[in-house]
């Protein structure tokens, strides 16, 4: 699994209009960027690049009074990290240049032309800045991939065999190493059972540990999600005359028990994760 | 040298707004010198023609002044830099950047006369005017003036596409002009193809595409070391260092594109191999052409040497 590099313990925490430097797995380099927007799990961003070679129609230039240097903020690469992806803020934009990039952006996605761009817009296929756009692209993807990831799925266990196959692990193999039935397991990656009735958070953040999957509050949201699914709390009353009978019990999705299921799930996991 | 500890300590110092202390500075000076004396840095990337003491301490007070302060690039090297070694790396990329830009500029000094000479010289150029607020155009071209604003100029220019980079040729006794006569020439007919210009317009329409700065004036080169006897100590760089140069200019992407492109890999698997698109691959190859013809490294055995250690590396 994918933690948080070690970095100077900061009590403030990513906000609109922040610069913050931003991690990525397996990146050496911090990408530096300004936050458009945040939620409880994730931050909207756009890349505030040193290198301005390429600038065309949709990139801003910013500044040096914004960072302590020119930058160039690529409007069409603006996207989604994880929270736990920021690691230091290094600066806030002023009002003005906040505006300035959320408008390019709505102007992006709406096909107009955005305000007040760096460079001129790409006329022709021959232009050589068409494919050192890719490039960037293709750079930046490396710090938008664990949010990707962790929102490819609106549950975990999907995620997770999506993950396990992708190492080519073999199910009855895990499953028999994270000491959980093969079957139980089978149907949590299928979006078919409560991971909080069959799958002891420890087994969990071991297997996730072995996918390479970033920790996040996002990853407690989906097992959440998985629990809230697929929890099944039993009919109430009739319990003793059921049993007399010798009927299984029925089982009914209570969605308050169910968020109930979910919270405690979510704590254990935390715990076990260290979030 | 500097401890990882120190480091933290002084990167957070300078992030906060404290001035660079001299721990840093002399770990940048540590950095530029090793990548001039360690990595095979050829000669005519510096202002005088050879890397002496002298010219390693201009270098690096020229990339100090303009680069980390007057551009503020030490706070953005420091900003993408959590760990020493990241550090050490965007010096030696920011180095040779700048090097590189002092190149180009030195390059292109005598861009106006060129372009004057071919206006004059050339055919189908009609003169509008004179002296040096002449407008020139194509006699099968528009009439009108053509729009002066830089963004239109620069979209104009590089709509032209790609122009092929003169080969560094270390038999020359001085360097080669930034464009070949041929290109220039397709530059210009493709800028007057917009509208008629100034030979003004079109050197800056150039300086603007090939991001050739203008505001610091670079020390003539050394031309005339030649002519007084000495040697051009291009002539005796070994293509082991051509070779150690363009491996350590070359990205960890181009070196795979590179070497897939001598495995004559098709650029498709190439970009699924790699896990990026085909316009990505494309933009590193015409990057990879650049670096090789910038360092004289196209030639078949230095690039078969280059090729030989990426092979190596991959085994």
């Amino acid at each position: 699994m994918t933690s948080r590099p070690p970095t100077d313990a900061t009590t403030q925490s990513p906000k609109a209009g922040g610069v913050w430097t931003f991690w990525a797995p397996r990146r050496e380099d911090h990408l530096v960027a300004g936050i458009l927007d945040t939620s409880e799990t994730d931050i909207w961003l756009v890349p505030l690049l040193a290198n301005t070679e390429w600038a065309a129609d949709a990139d801003i230039a910013l500044d040096p009074d914004a960072l302590g240097y020119e930058a160039l903020a690529p409007i069409s690469s603006t996207g989604w990290v994880l929270l736990e992806q920021a690691a230091e803020p290094v600066g806030m934009l002023s009002e003005q240049q906040l505006r300035s990039l959320t408008d390019a952006r709505e102007a992006f996605e709406t096909d107009r032309r955005v305000p007040h761009p760096a460079g001129p817009a790409i006329l022709s296929d021959k232009d050589p800045r068409k494919d050192a756009h890719h490039a960037r692209e293709d750079d930046l993807r490396a710090y938008f991939d664990p949010w990707a990831l962790l929102h490819s799925q609106n549950e975990l266990g999907p995620l997770v065999k999506g993950r396990r196959e992708h190492f080519g692990i073999d199910l009855e193999t895990w499953a028999d190493e994270l000491d959980v039935d093969a079957r139980t397991w089978r149907a949590f990656e299928r979006g078919e059972a409560d991971p909080d009735a069959t799958i002891p958070a420890k087994a969990l953040a071991r297997a996730l540990a072995s996918i390479d999957v970033l920790v996040s509050l996002r990853v407690l949201e989906l097992a959440g999600e998985s629990v809230r699914k697929h929890h099944q709390a039993p009919e109430p009353g009739a319990a003793k005359a059921r049993r007399r009978r010798g009927i299984r019990r029925a089982l009914r999705h209570d969605p308050e028990a169910a968020e109930q299921a979910a919270a405690r799930y979510m704590s254990a996991l935390a715990k076990e994760l260290g979030l | 040298m500097m401890t990882e500890e120190q480091y933290a300590k002084v990167r957070a110092a300078v992030l906060a707004g404290e001035d660079p202390f001299p721990e840093l500075m002399a770990e940048c000076r540590r950095s530029a010198k090793l990548l001039i004396r360690t990595r095979g840095l050829p000669a005519h990337y510096s202002l005088v023609g050879v890397w002496s003491e002298e010219a390693i301490e201009e270098a690096f007070a020229d990339w100090t002044a303009v680069r980390l302060v007057e551009r503020g690039q030490l706070k953005a090297m420091l900003q993408r830099s959590p760990v020493l070694n990241v550090f050490r790396k965007e010096c030696e990329t920011s180095v040779r950047q700048h090097l590189i830009d002092r190149l180009k500029r030195s390059q292109s000094a005598n861009l106006y006369q060129r372009v004057r000479r071919l206006f004059q010289q050339g055919e189908n150029f009609i003169p509008v005017g004179s002296g040096t607020g002449t407008l020139w155009r194509l006699s099968d071209g528009p009439t009108e003036p053509a729009n002066q604003e830089e963004h239109a100029l620069l979209g104009v220019a590089w709509a032209l596409g790609d122009f092929e980079v003169i080969r560094y040729d270390p038999q020359a006794k001085k360097l080669s002009p930034l464009l070949a006569a041929g290109e220039l020439e397709r530059f210009c007919r493709g800028m007057l193809a917009a509208g008629a210009m100034t030979a003004g317009t079109i050197v800056r329409a150039i300086e603007l595409r090939f991001a050739i700065e203008t505001q610091h004036t670079p020390a003539p080169l050394d031309d005339h070391a030649a002519e007084r006897g000495e040697t051009d100590p291009q002539l005796t760089v070994p293509n082991e260092d051509l070779a150690t140069a363009t491996l350590a200019e070359l990205t960890e992407r181009q070196r795979k594109v590179l070497r897939g492109k001598s495995a004559e890999v098709p650029v498709r698997d190439l970009a699924t191999q790699l896990g990026c698109s085909t316009g990505t691959i494309s933009h590193e190859l015409r990057q990879i052409e650049v670096i090789l013809a910038r360092l004289g490294a196209d030639a078949p055995d230095v690039l078969n040497k280059v090729l030989d250690e990426l092979l190596k590396e991959e085994a």
